[in-house]
């Protein structure tokens, strides 16, 4: 009798940590899933957001068709598109040595990514304790520009699709504010860095 | 029981340290390759400003063959002074604005054929690491794109080279046995460095500990 019921209880423990099991990977999202889950930090124009590299700002954006390029060496005449020029102005403090910035792209509703264009402006190497204040143009379709958010790897070459971290800036761009911008789209000047001790 | 016990597991009790050893061991292939490998994790430190450095790498030769290298030097710290400034192929470089640059006097001493061009340099304050050619402008502020150069030997005569990070490659004129460096670091205002480091290639490095009052 003791071994019928010892069995019956070893039977129900089995049958109970089965359907636990089965509860709880039910509610566990699968290894993959979380492996491949990117570290983003999101953020809005004008607010910082911390990421592996540093602290990321981008403090406004222009929307040109053309932009004359900085330095002028690195491209003599003025970029001009048949789509839109974002022209994004950010400030960048480095948590550690960095010595090239990430290449930022722009990625629309549609989850489609255009890179920024590196023969329009150029950053500097960024120092632990300074700020540097730089320029990333990226040429987009104006269909683009509703629902577009900014994306900052952590390397140039890392996987778009799946960064393992990256800040992630949303532009707040509606339909209307998307057209008003393309209509006034003009020139704009690239500008060179500026970089200064952190206060 | 207590007799018992230790009769049956005692044997495999004395095992366990050494099959835990040996799993560590088989799972380390990451840690020993993807990681150790690439980052700074073992120094050679100097003694009065003085470093021996010994170190080994794996390049291809010019005809296209794997070869172990050693890269063996004598490093030599002989000052490390905040300055206002210094010149640059005919530019004077300041340090970006609420910044100091310091600067970071080398002496080397090497066989001519040791690979030595593309070392990398770091001061150190606090654990935080500033590298050279970031934060400095021209005097009149404006900036210079690609002030990086050729950190560790000298310019007319760089010795063999790792040109494009792989293959050595010999110079056209033989590097002297001795010769003089000089670096330049850009610190925020107010911050003293604890410490330089200095290296060709991971995972080794020279660590020159700093005290400056």
């Amino acid at each position: 009798m003791r071994k019928l019921g010892a069995a019956v209880l070893t039977l129900a423990a089995v049958a109970g940590m089965l359907f636990a099991r089965s509860w709880l990977s039910s509610i566990v999202p699968p290894a993959d899933a979380i492996l491949k889950r990117p570290f983003l930090a999101r953020t809005t124009v004008g607010k910082p957001a911390e990421y592996l590299l540093g602290r990321v700002t981008v403090t406004g954006f222009h929307v040109a068709k053309t932009v004359i390029p900085w330095p002028p060496k690195l491209r003599p005449t003025p970029a001009e598109t048949a789509g839109v020029f974002v022209v994004v102005d950010y400030e960048f403090v480095a948590a550690k040595p960095v010595r090239v910035l990430p290449d930022w792209s722009l990625v629309d509703a549609a989850e489609n990514r255009y890179l920024a264009d590196r023969t329009v402006t150029a950053c500097e190497q960024p120092q632990p304790g300074f700020m540097i204040a730089c320029q990333a143009v990226i040429e987009a379709t104006p269909s683009a520009l509703p629902g577009a958010r900014l994306l900052l790897p952590t390397h140039s070459n890392s996987n778009l699709d799946t960064p393992e971290e990256a800040v992630v800036v949303d532009l707040e761009i509606d339909q209307a504010q998307a057209d008003q911008l393309v209509a006034e789209a003009g020139q704009v000047q690239a500008k060179a860095p500026m970089i200064k001790a952190q206060a | 029981m207590t007799r018992s016990f230790w009769h049956g597991n005692g044997v495999w009790l004395l095992v366990l340290p050494v099959l835990i050893a040996a799993c560590l061991a088989a799972s380390s292939q990451r840690m020993v390759h993807s990681y150790l490998a690439h980052t700074r994790q073992f120094a050679t430190r100097a003694q009065d400003g003085v470093a021996i450095f010994h170190d080994t790498f794996r390049a291809t030769t010019k005809e296209q063959t794997r070869q172990t290298y050693t890269r063996d030097v004598k490093v030599t710290l002989t000052e490390v002074v905040p300055v206002d400034s210094y010149h640059k192929s005919g530019t004077t470089m300041v340090a970006a604005e609420g910044g100091r640059l310091w600067r970071i006097n080398l002496a080397f001493e090497a066989a001519p054929d040791q690979v030595l061009s593309v070392c990398y340099a770091r001061l150190v304050s606090d654990g935080v690491e500033y590298s050279p050619g970031a934060a400095q402008v021209t005097a009149d502020g404006s900036f210079e794109l690609g002030i990086g150069s050729e950190l560790c030997v000298p310019a007319d005569a760089p010795g063999p080279t790792t040109a494009n990070g792989k293959d050595i490659e010999s110079g056209d004129k033989e590097r002297p046995r001795t010769w003089e460096q000089v670096i330049h670091i850009s610190l925020p205002d107010g911050v003293k460095p604890d410490e330089f480091v200095l290296w060709w290639g991971y995972p080794n490095y020279i660590s020159f500990p700093l005290s400056i009052g």
